[in-house]
């Protein structure tokens, strides 16, 4: 079978230099550009496969259970609520699902240091909070992260 | 791309519904109006732009339909009807298309629409490598500054008692703490639309909230001033388009919106104009004042917010089986980017 990262590409290339060409409707052209360009988003998930996620959890799990310990004091309920969120992220069998869960985690802390913490507690969270999860939107968008 | 579609509609666009909306035009304006030519300018997120030609015995009219479809992007904040009514009101030292009259029956053109003279000029698609050569000339020379004076004058625009008034009352709250209404409307976008959880847009949420500036001026804000929605003539700005988002409120957030990142995308030139520092000392010059670079930088992310909001509610629309239009998913793959720009100006503002 040929691989679907190949298959793929080969779509939109054909896609871009046989049909795009070819199409006189300003409506046609437009729902083609828009199709290529979910191809090549698509085309780019395709090849990293789960490994975005993974990284994702990986890194944000171990923090996540900081955040917990850093919230316990001042914000319990909110220190309660991303150790939900990381039990879901230790139980889920799809690595989709443990990112998202992971991110779940990272909100709930955003939403309580911003309610619950003073400087510089709050900005030292706030920090590196930040700086995971712009790891992972490094990896959504193709890169290492 | 520079496109002057917007003067020369030469052919019948088979998209658009040509029978039905011939059908309406007769309605409106006699027995004899007939089609003579209608293509498709533009298909916005939410909206499309079609140039019509109507011939009603023996005389041309040269229209422009702006139609919105159901589901796109922020459907529910670009009211076709209060739009077509904010460019009737518009004041007349303002050039803006003169609108002609709304249509909300759904049924005549896929969506409601308003019909408008059409305006001669040059709309510019801004981040198109000949787009951005024409606003780089454009924007060092005499139409940079006008582009930047019309801006004032917008701010300058006495609402109060005048048809644009209604602006003011159509939220709670007051508009002379336009950062307060602004981020309680995004929360609620945030709210609405949130297909995953959203750290980045919470954080910006609370550090809006966390530093709301003092409000300077209240005024008729445009909403979405920027290079790609003035028509450019041979040396003036014929008109000014899309007032959809003008409400009352604080003029920084034009400012900040005109100068922010999402306007200027890989180019040092603000709306890929002219630099940040002239954009400054021309609206000081023209407008008496300029906004606090503590408002500046409230309002780049308040309107970084809600341009990604507007990309959360195409894919939002889209899950949900509102629109099937595939240029709402294209745009759903860029959230990344878009988290990344709100990031980005937040730890710069932190």
């Amino acid at each position: 079978m040929i691989p679907p990262e190949r298959a793929l590409r080969d779509v939109r290339a054909s896609l871009r230099e046989q049909v795009l060409p070819a199409v006189g409707s300003t409506h046609g052209r437009t729902i083609l550009a828009a199709a290529l360009g979910i191809l090549d988003a698509v085309a780019g998930q395709v090849e990293r496969g789960s490994a975005p996620a993974v990284a994702t959890v990986a890194e944000l799990l171990p923090a996540a259970r900081g955040w917990e310990r850093a919230l316990a004091e001042a914000a319990p309920r909110s220190a309660a609520l991303v150790a939900v969120e990381c039990g879901k992220a230790e139980a889920a069998a799809d690595p989709g699902a443990a990112r998202e869960a992971m991110l779940a985690a990272a909100e709930r802390t955003v939403e309580a240091a911003w309610a619950e913490l003073e400087p510089p507690r709050r900005d030292e969270l706030l920090g590196e909070v930040r700086r995971l999860v712009r790891a992972d939107i490094e990896r959504q968008r193709g890169g290492e992260g | 791309m520079a496109s002057d579609t917007r003067t020369e509609p030469a052919r019948l666009d088979r998209e658009i519904p040509i029978e039905s909306l011939a059908g309406h035009f007769r309605e409106r304006l006699g027995a004899g109006a007939e089609i003579v030519a209608a293509t498709i300018a533009s298909e916005g997120m939410s909206d499309d732009t079609w140039m019509v030609d109507v011939e009603v015995d023996g005389t041309r009219h040269e229209l422009v339909v702006r139609r919105y479809r159901t589901g796109g992007a922020l459907r529910e904040e670009t009211d076709p009807e209060r739009h077509f009514r904010i460019l009737a009101a518009v004041p007349p030292e303002i050039a803006v298309p003169e609108v002609l009259w709304y249509e909300a029956d759904g049924e005549v053109a896929g969506g409601p629409f308003f019909v408008m003279r059409r305006v001669p000029g040059r709309v510019v698609v801004p981040w198109s490598p000949e787009g951005r050569r024409y606003l780089a000339e454009a924007g060092a020379g005499p139409l940079g500054e006008e582009f930047i004076e019309i801006l004032a004058r917008i701010h300058a625009i006495e609402w109060r008692g005048g048809q644009l008034a209604f602006l003011a009352d159509e939220e709670a709250g007051s508009p002379d703490d336009d950062g307060t209404r602004r981020v309680a409307a995004m929360r609620d976008v945030v709210e609405r639309y949130q297909v995953e959880p959203e750290p980045v847009l919470v954080d910006a949420l609370n550090w809006l909230e966390h530093n709301k500036p003092a409000q300077q001026r209240t005024t008729v804000i445009h909403g979405d001033y920027r290079s790609g929605n003035v028509i450019f003539g041979e040396d003036r700005i014929n008109a000014v388009l899309d007032w959809e988002f003008a409400r009352i409120g604080d003029p920084a957030s034009d400012l900040a919106w005109l100068l922010g990142r999402t306007n200027r995308m890989g180019s040092d030139l603000a709306c890929y104009m002219m630099e940040r520092e002239r954009v400054l000392e021309l609206y000081e010059r023209h407008a008496g004042w300029v906004p606090s670079e503590e408002s500046l930088r409230f309002w780049e992310i308040q309107k970084l917010l809600f341009n990604t909001g507007l990309w959360m509610s195409g894919e939002a629309n889209y899950l949900r089986g509102e629109t099937d239009d595939l240029t709402l998913v294209r745009w759903s793959y860029t959230l990344p980017n878009m988290r990344r720009m709100v990031l980005d100006a937040l730890e710069e503002a932190s």
